[in-house]
């Protein structure tokens, strides 16, 4: 196609070692990233700086910003880097992931019905009982308990990446009120803003109906003998990460923001101080931890749950979104079970992929293993937080002899994974004042209710800032871009 | 049958007033086809209606949200129990190798989980000093429980105060001293080790003077016997649970039925006394 001299996207630099998402090897754009790269090379890089500033204002103004932690400091308040390049998922492509995704927390929701109830999947051995009850997250609490609706992942957020094969692969599920969504609806507005004709012309899927929707999820699963139920955002606080999307979704929900010490419960119902005396509440969306909310009957120390709430829960009178007990199906051992879940309830195979692992226990996963070890990530089963990884290709020959030693010696304990590669989009870059590319991830975001569900059409796409980087998340210094999902 | 009088009572003082409170009590004797619950009285220094409400295990809880400042909370129950006299001696109609197959089997282990798998209080560390008895399938469950029950019963020794509720048994089995929580955590660890299902159990003691329980709650251990159902065994006594044993509740550690939890907004100390007495005539 023909660009004008001297367009802003023309110094980009492609890498082909990895999987670029709007351009073609070629260099020219993909098809359904024609328009903007037209549009942008229209821009001189003044003009582009200046919208660039322009949103960067509005974000500040709107005060979206996020906390940093760190030991023995005050959290530091960020504006949430974001990137004016928005990310284009053509219509096709994301039927394919919303099916998917979809039907992955269909059945995920399926298998804590199950495991908290007839536990017919360990029965069946396709998932292994000491998993699952071993698990800190697997809660003695939810055994026999149906919540209402049999709904337990009211909201999930579901990451995926594009591997070098072009194909998406989930990264990890996200049932414990995962955060983001704000994000999405922020970086829509201040985007519209500067390129309203092109969302016109492209036909994109509009995000704005999510707090909507997740009120009206909210309301399918209100408690029983309750005609209009009484909904509140419960947060941790002010101090927390999230608090701007607390504040956010219950401002655009139009119900009350409240922290625990606002709730009171007396007789098993739930109530909230107000200036004219208590009043029930019926469902609560809460972002606080399951260990967090009930100091009767979890962390006795916490402060920022609410007295005799999984006894009110229990009875029936009030709603818990997400419902507790829901990280059990979350943690890194179960993922690579989720493929076998899917077909074990659903009796289908499973649309998205997850990443390839080999269990070592398994004789052919570890031979495969120990003549690849140089192509695979090694990680122990039972360590979080990154412990015990090893990456194939930052081994030398006699590291690698030594992880051989260690996964015979105690091939339970290790799976490994092929080494998966982000895909790349192009990023302006404010230090070099050019577009390069960056790799990107993508949070999707799912609302189950009875007999309901809804996906956002779009998500958040995670852009990791610093060069070579393939940590996405925002206290590493990742931003985010807006995602455009077309009719 | 026996009856049983009993009574409990708590008094809790507060340096300095509380503005807030919630208390969860559980000390109301079970139901169940081995006692009665023929009288039931409360009392409280909040005048309140009380609200029961079932925990996880079913059991009924006194529950009270107090929200005008107070430095005094007592509460006091009194019941009559009747009780189902029994013989503490049983004899499985299982063949002991079709009892340990059945103990082993995925499905019961499954159906049982939640008094198989371990909490932090009924966890073993990794290195102990003593062998515990092992069941192996040669005796039957329930001689091999009569066993475990003596060695932990001549392994500790009674001594009040020398461990709080919170501690765990790599400290206990390191000073070998303990109180019932202690005996029966143990009991249930090594039962847990085993594949034997254990669930811990409160409740009201009536043995008269010699006994261990008297004049307290006391904690002893349920298993669970195939065919037989949940069995009492009581290792602080080294003996087997029979009418004098009146149940409150089980769970799967003493953190499932502490007597009472109390969630406060208060500043400085408390003082706490409580007494149990039980009587038969």
């Amino acid at each position: 196609m023909k660009q004008p001299a001297n367009g802003i996207l023309d110094s980009y630099c492609l890498n082909n070692s990895h999987y670029d998402e709007v351009f073609k090897e070629s260099k020219e754009p993909k098809e359904h990233y024609n328009s903007i790269v037209e549009r942008f090379n229209q821009l001189s890089l003044s003009d582009f700086e200046r919208i660039n500033n322009e949103v960067k204002t509005a974000f500040f103004n709107q005060g979206i910003t996020f906390a940093v932690y760190a030991e023995d400091k005050k959290p530091d308040e960020r504006i949430f880097p974001f990137d004016l390049f928005p990310r284009i998922i053509p219509s096709q492509e994301w039927m394919h992931l919303e099916q998917g995704v979809i039907q992955r927390n269909k059945a995920i929701n399926l298998f804590l019905d199950d495991i908290y109830h007839k536990k017919l999947i360990l029965k069946d051995k396709v998932v292994p009982a000491d998993l699952i009850f071993s698990s800190k997250n697997y809660l003695k609490e939810m055994v026999d308990f149906t919540p209402e609706g049999g709904i337990y992942t009211h909201i999930s957020g579901t990451d995926l990446i594009k591997h070098a094969d072009g194909q998406y692969y989930i990264l990890e599920d996200n049932l414990r009120c995962p955060s983001g969504v704000s994000y999405v609806l922020s970086n829509r507005l201040a985007l519209k803003k500067s390129l309203f004709d092109l969302f016109d012309k492209l036909k994109t899927k509009t995000v704005y109906q999510y707090p909507e929707q997740l009120l009206e999820i909210l309301k399918t699963v209100k408690p029983k003998n309750v005609d209009a139920p009484t909904i509140v955002v419960v947060t941790p606080g002010m101090y927390n990460s999230a608090y701007f999307e607390h504040s956010f979704l219950a401002q655009k929900m139009g119900v009350p923001l409240v922290e625990g010490r606002d709730l009171f419960v007396e007789k098993d119902f739930v109530y909230m101080k107000t200036i004219h005396g208590p009043k029930r509440v019926d469902v609560i969306y809460r972002r606080v931890d399951d260990e967090f909310i009930d100091p009767l009957c979890f962390r006795k120390d916490s402060m920022l749950g609410v007295p005799g709430l999984m006894s009110a829960y229990r009875a029936g009178n009030v709603t818990l979104a997400n419902a507790p007990g829901t990280g059990v199906a979350d943690d890194k051992a179960v993922y690579h079970y989720v493929p076998d879940i899917i077909k074990y309830y659903l009796n289908e195979e499973p649309i998205l992929n997850n990443v390839q692992t080999y269990h070592c226990e398994k004789e052919s996963d570890m031979k495969y293993v120990l003549e690849n070890i140089g192509k695979l990530v090694v990680k122990p089963v039972d360590e979080s937080g990154g412990y015990g990884i090893t990456i194939g290709t930052t081994l030398t020959k006699d590291q690698i002899e030594e992880v051989k030693v260690r996964i015979k010696s105690n091939p339970r304990k290790y799976i490994a994974q092929p080494i998966m590669s982000l895909s790349v989009h192009a990023t302006f870059i404010e230090e070099t004042k050019e577009f390069e590319p960056r790799h990107i991830d993508l949070r999707t975001f799912c609302l189950m209710g009875k007999d309901t569900e809804y996906i956002l059409k779009g998500g958040l796409t995670r852009v990791a800032l610093k060069r070579g980087n393939l940590i996405v998340n925002s206290s590493q210094g990742g931003g985010s871009k807006d995602t455009w999902v077309l009719g | 049958m026996e009856e049983f009088y009993l009574e409990y009572y708590i008094a809790n003082k507060y340096e300095s007033p509380v503005r807030k409170a919630n208390f969860q009590l559980v000390i109301i004797p079970d139901s169940n086809p081995l006692q009665r619950v023929l009288d039931l009285k409360f009392s409280c220094s909040e005048n309140k209606e009380i609200h029961l409400s079932k925990n996880v295990f079913g059991f009924e809880t006194i529950n009270y949200y107090i929200s005008n400042p107070f430095s005094e909370f007592w509460f006091k129950l009194s019941a009559k129990i009747q009780k189902k006299k029994i013989n503490p001696f049983y004899v499985s109609p299982l063949m002991p190798n079709d009892e340990f197959e059945l103990l082993h089997s995925l499905d019961f282990q499954i159906d049982n989980h939640l008094f198989l798998w371990d909490t932090q209080l009924t966890q073993m560390p990794p290195v102990v000093n003593y062998t515990f008895p092992v069941y192996s399938g040669e005796l039957q469950l329930f001689e091999y429980l009569l066993q475990l029950n003596t060695f932990i019963f001549q392994l500790l020794e009674y001594s009040p105060e020398s461990t709080d509720v919170n501690t765990p048994i790599e400290e206990v089995l390191q000073i070998r001293k303990g109180v019932c929580q202690d005996y029966a955590h143990l009991f249930i660890s090594v039962c847990r080790k085993n594949k034997i299902p254990a669930r811990y159990v409160s409740g009201y003691l009536s043995q008269g003077d010699g006994f261990i329980g008297t004049g307290q709650l006391h904690a002893w251990v349920e298993v669970l016997i195939p065919e037989l159902g949940w069995i009492g065994f009581d290792a602080t006594n080294n003996l087997v649970a029979d009418h004098h044993y009146i149940k409150i509740a089980h769970g799967t550690d003493y953190r499932d039925c502490s007597p009472i939890i109390g969630v406060l907004e208060t500043t400085g100390s408390q003082k706490s006394i409580h007494s149990v007495t039980v009587t038969n005539q």
